[in-house]
């Protein structure tokens, strides 16, 4: 098993999430810088991981979206490959349309880092090991996380289960009191139509050690082991 | 060479006279303009330096202390830990937020030019009263650039501290601790001491930013240019490759020296690393890198362009290093050589235009300013204000200043989480706690208290070395080093320089009693009101790093069930000069100062790093400004749990309530204990001789204050969170 | 006729030409150069606040925008111009 983590220049979250990879699942992560031609398909996932790309320049995510390792993503999107996006990651996959949306800056216009609770809204490829609507702990750290897209597809998004997380409190109830950023929907993290491409807020590296969490929680390494787990059942079949 | 007929600089006449003897000749204006850089105060330490050397820099782990890039300590296992303070208050004056993220980017720079791996970030920052929409200004841009630039960077901003003076009105300050980890074999130090070496400028290109950054340091904010010149802008995106590409070069183990380029730009660069390797350096100008054309040779000696790295290496190993610069497309420039000339020469287009001995540039003569004792030491007033007739009242008075409400404000724009390695984040502790190894971590504090410094600048300034050291030993951690930021007014001023003079003294005479070492430190003159000409308090700042080794010696403010009794350690006493309390009575230029008993501070601080050690103590806080109230309901806010005490079983002489509960003194610490260990802790506490004292328990959602039988006060936690320690967030979101 | 309309005032706050634009040289450098719009020379990023302001005619909504701009501080002269633009 092994999984590809894209550095780009100024993504500063890549040691965090290989770590968690590495030392902590036993899965062999590989850094791969993204001027290298080497072909992704060999590896069974695909982490773009926080940072400030590019220094979230003209906007955040756009500079790196035309990077050539973004197109062979796009490919092996459509066939399937689990793809997983954090923080600076998520708004990288949406500036290349690899997920619907926009990134907005927070409602409040300011950095945001604080743990937050989210409401695992649909158990998936990348959630399969919570039990449903649990509620789940994580840190946010961005200035760009207010989640935006139109009515219709919102629609969309609800119908096709898309909607993965919602920022709620500590019960799951979603409101305006427990949305950080003004998130349309409460929504934190969403998946493509297909469901192999999640694009999440929330750090999940930074809640996989119990001793780092105020509340001596690790979900955040459950959301790679929910995909891990679902890739070997994909592999043996 | 250079056509201007006369170049701006602040040489005195005498240090004109003896450059012009050292050399047998008048200088030209280029070397004026590099002795002006390399001789202001910032760069040349010229005012305080005989002084600093009073302050004791031995110590068992430290390999390196004043005078390299950063303090060296070894943390065991092939491990350092590296640590160093920055200021830019001038700059944050004019331009808070350029000037507080080019004070990051400064930080960062001497971690990483020692070859070191900056880790975390603290700030500590002072501006005048919040009324004041200027400071509340400064005070919103000085954060997001701090905010911006550590972000961006992906360093976490772990900690900090904040207060409130109007002192600081017209000159805020800004500080920022810096620390870092590496191996010992891979330090790395500013010299260049291999002749045939060559330069490699690495970075930014160099421009006309920051020109007579450090002389403008080194002058009141009266004289700053009215032009453009003076700021820098902040980077943090390329500083973020420069850390990057720089630490793939360091690990190729084939870099000789590095500096970074901070104040006084290439002229003061070039000099120390020439003086550091008792060598001589040669220089092209043509060949650096430059982002405008037309720039005088004195323009691109003095430059304080931002994001520049010197490297000094064996010419065989360029194309080595040079590959780890262009993976991330690093502009750099080969733009000189290492001699054995002494001398400091320039060249430009083939005409040498600037040749001067090493050691006339590195070492400007020293001043010895003049003091006077202030007389307002000796005339003030030693009076106590009336008790006040409503405890609730006053309780809730002195906890809404803003020094002490709740700085989630601040610490929540700060990344503080990336590196997954914070262990103790800001607001559970006086102190942060990052992990450097499994196992293994260090506390890092910061702290300064100017009201007392200035009321008593000999117990204020060693107070803050006490309680910079209290605040690690809450956490767990056995402290290791400090740095000391000494800002003050105006050196010329002698009853500044006497200030400064005793505040060098007590904290000298403190780190050397209790036996800790001082690994780095900056001084910052020059702070004070443009036109009245009043000096800022005295305001020492001391950042303290610890050690702790497991995971089950950690500890913070948060409160546990299994851990109900509170307990004081230590006695409070009388002394409620410069206090918070009296501050929010109006009675701030009166009364006796927190008194440092150096041996009773030595013992009290033995007392809880052993009982922590033996597994007694729960929650651990230490009681400084506000008081013992503030500490305890510090640590009954961040827990949501609720508590009671009986005043009349606190150590004490005192027969007031104020004083009990608002009195500053040192030596003390709030801790949490199981009823059963209670005997073995007083048996402990007789062997030291400091009164420890079950002074009430944790239980329910208020904080209930009893003088015996008598209840003065009860007050809901959410009350006390969300309308009492809410000033800041009131203040900077708009609703005051 | 009425003596008070209502004027659309820009306010172009923009980086001093003299001083660096980081943002503008990582747009350059990253985004057009790199991917072959390498007829760009220079790129430098800019703020527009617009503000709809009551005055007697579109000089007197100019001269308010200007003492909003210098009593409120919405930008700061020592790093930035600021260009104020005004249609009817």
């Amino acid at each position: 098993m092994n999984v590809a983590i894209i550095q780009f220049p100024g993504t500063n979250c890549d040691m965090d999430t290989y770590r968690v990879f590495n030392d902590y699942l036993g899965v062999d992560a590989t850094l791969f810088w993204h001027e290298n031609t080497d072909n992704l398909e060999k590896y069974d996932a695909i982490i773009l991981p926080g940072g400030f790309s590019y220094g979230d320049r003209l906007r955040a995510g756009i500079i790196a979206a035309y990077s050539p390792v973004i197109k062979q993503l796009k490919k092996l999107s459509l066939k399937g490959k689990p793809i997983i996006g954090i923080c600076n990651g998520f708004q990288i996959l949406v500036e290349s349309s690899l997920l619907p949306g926009a990134l907005l800056t927070n409602s409040n216009l300011k950095f945001i880092c604080k743990w937050v609770n989210l409401k695992v809204e649909h158990n998936n490829l990348f959630t399969n090991s919570f039990q449903s609507d649990s509620v789940i702990r994580m840190p946010i750290a961005h200035n760009e996380g207010r989640y935006y897209v139109s009515d219709d597809k919102l629609q969309e998004l609800e119908r096709n289960n898309q909607i993965i997380l919602r920022y709620s409190d500590s019960d799951g109830n979603t409101s305006i009191d427990n949305n950080p950023n003004g998130s349309i929907s409460n929504i934190a993290a969403v998946s493509n139509a297909n469901g192999n491409v999640l694009g999440m807020m929330p750090h999940p590296e930074r809640a996989s050690d119990s001793l780092l969490s105020p509340y001596s929680t690790d979900d955040g390494i459950e959301i790679f082991r929910s995909m891990m787990l679902s890739l070997e059942v994909m592999i043996k079949e | 060479m250079s056509t201007i007929e006369s170049i701006n600089h602040s040489l005195t006449d005498n240090e004109l006279e003896c450059i012009e003897k050292s050399l047998n000749r008048k200088p030209n204006n280029v070397e004026l303009s590099m002795i002006d850089a390399q001789w202001s105060e910032h760069c040349s330490y010229k005012s305080s330096k005989s002084l600093l050397k009073l302050l004791p820099t031995k110590g068992k782990r430290v390999l390196f202390g004043p005078g390299y890039e950063a303090g060296v300590l070894d943390v065991d296992n092939g491990q350092v830990l590296t640590m160093h303070i920055e200021s830019h208050n001038h700059p944050s004056a004019i331009d808070p937020y350029g000037g507080a993220a080019t004070g990051v980017g400064g930080v960062l720079r001497d971690i990483l030019s020692i070859g070191t791996r900056p880790i975390a970030v603290l700030d500590s920052l002072r501006f005048g009263n919040l009324s004041n929409p200027n400071n509340r200004w400064l005070l919103q841009n000085v954060v997001r650039g701090i905010a911006d630039y550590g972000n961006c960077v992906g360093i976490p901003t772990i900690g900090g501290e904040l207060s409130f003076d109007s002192c600081f009105d017209t000159n805020c300050l800004v500080d920022v601790v810096s620390i870092g980890v590496g191996k010992k074999k891979q330090l790395i130090f500013s010299e260049a001491k291999n002749v045939g070496d060559i330069f490699v400028l690495l970075g930014n290109s160099t421009g006309r930013d920051g020109i007579h950054g450090s002389s403008f340091a080194s002058k009141d904010l009266e004289d700053i240019p009215t032009d453009r010149s003076a700021v820098q802008i902040p980077d943090p995106f390329i500083k973020k490759l420069i850390i990057e590409g720089t630490m793939d070069a360091l690990n190729t183990g084939l870099v000789s020296g590095l500096k970074d380029l901070g104040g006084g730009g290439l002229a003061c660069c070039l000099s120390e690393v020439s003086d550091m390797g008792n060598t001589g350096v040669e220089v092209n100008l043509e060949k650096i890198h430059l982002r405008e054309s037309g720039m005088e040779p004195y323009e691109i000696l003095i430059s304080e362009s931002q994001e520049r790295m010197l490297f000094i290496i064996n010419p065989d190993n360029l194309d080595t290093i040079s590959k780890c610069f262009d993976k991330y497309n690093l502009q750099y420039s080969i733009i000189g050589k290492v001699t054995d000339t002494k001398h400091v020469i320039i060249i430009n287009n083939g005409d040498m235009i600037v040749d001067l001995p090493t050691e006339l540039i590195a070492n400007a003569p020293l001043i010895n300013w003049p003091k006077t004792k202030p007389k307002y030491l000796d005339s003030k007033s030693v009076s106590k204000p009336e008790l006040p007739v409503d405890i609730k009242e006053t309780l809730l008075k002195v906890l809404s200043s803003p020094n002490l409400a709740d700085k989630s404000w601040i610490f929540q724009q700060y990344d503080h989480e990336v590196g997954t390695n914070t262990i103790v984040k800001p607001g559970e502790s006086g102190a942060s706690v990052i992990r450097i190894a499994p196992e293994k971590f260090i506390a890092i504090s910061v702290d300064g208290n100017p009201s007392h410094c200035y009321l008593d600048p000999y117990n204020g300034s060693a107070g803050v070395v006490a309680e910079a050291m209290r605040n690690v030993i809450s956490v767990g951690a056995e402290p290791i080093a400090m740095l000391d930021h000494l800002q003050f007014g105006n050196p010329s001023n002698s009853d500044v320089f006497w200030t400064f003079n005793e505040t060098i003294k007590s904290i000298s005479d403190f780190c050397s009693y209790i036996g800790i070492p001082c690994v780095g430190g900056k001084v910052s003159f020059y702070n004070e009101d443009a036109k009245t000409h009043e000096a800022i308090k005295p305001s020492p700042v001391i950042s303290v790093a610890g050690l702790i080794k497991g995971e089950h010696n950690l500890r913070t403010r948060k409160l546990h069930p299994s851990r109900p009794l509170i307990v004081m350690v230590g006695e409070t006493f009388d002394e409620l000069g410069g206090s918070e309390y009296y501050s929010s009575i109006g009675h701030s230029q009166a009364g006796i100062v927190p008194q440092l008993n150096f041996e009773l501070e030595k013992r009290a601080q033995k007392l809880v790093r052993d009982s922590i050690k033996v597994g007694l103590f729960g929650a651990v806080n230490d009681c400084s400004k506000g008081g013992l109230i503030h500490s305890l309901l510090q640590m009954c806010t961040i827990s949501d749990m609720g508590a009671s005490i009986d005043l009349s079983s606190i150590p004490s002489n005192c027969k007031r309530w104020d004083e009990l509960l608002f009195s500053e003194s040192h030596s003390r610490f709030i801790t949490t204990i199981k009823k059963e260990n209670f005997t073995n802790l007083l048996n402990i506490s007789r062997n030291y001789d400091i009164p420890v004292s079950i002074i009430g328990s944790i239980g329910g959602h208020d904080l209930q204050v009893y003088n015996k039988d008598d209840k003065l006060l009860s007050y809901d936690l959410d009350y006390i969170r969300s309308y009492v320690y809410d000033s800041l967030s009131k203040f900077m979101d708009g609703r005051i | 006729m009425t003596t008070v309309s209502e004027f659309k005032i820009d306010l172009l706050i923009s980086p001093k030409p003299e001083l660096r634009n980081p943002e503008g040289d990582t747009i350059l450098q990253d985004l057009l150069l790199r991917n072959n719009f390498d007829y760009v020379t220079s790129v430098s990023v800019s703020k527009v606040i617009q503000l709809i302001v009551k005055a007697d005619d579109l000089d007197d909504a100019k001269n308010k925008a200007t003492i909003i701009c210098d009593e409120l501080r919405l930008y700061n002269p020592l790093v930035s111009s600021c260009t104020i633009r005004g249609t009817e």
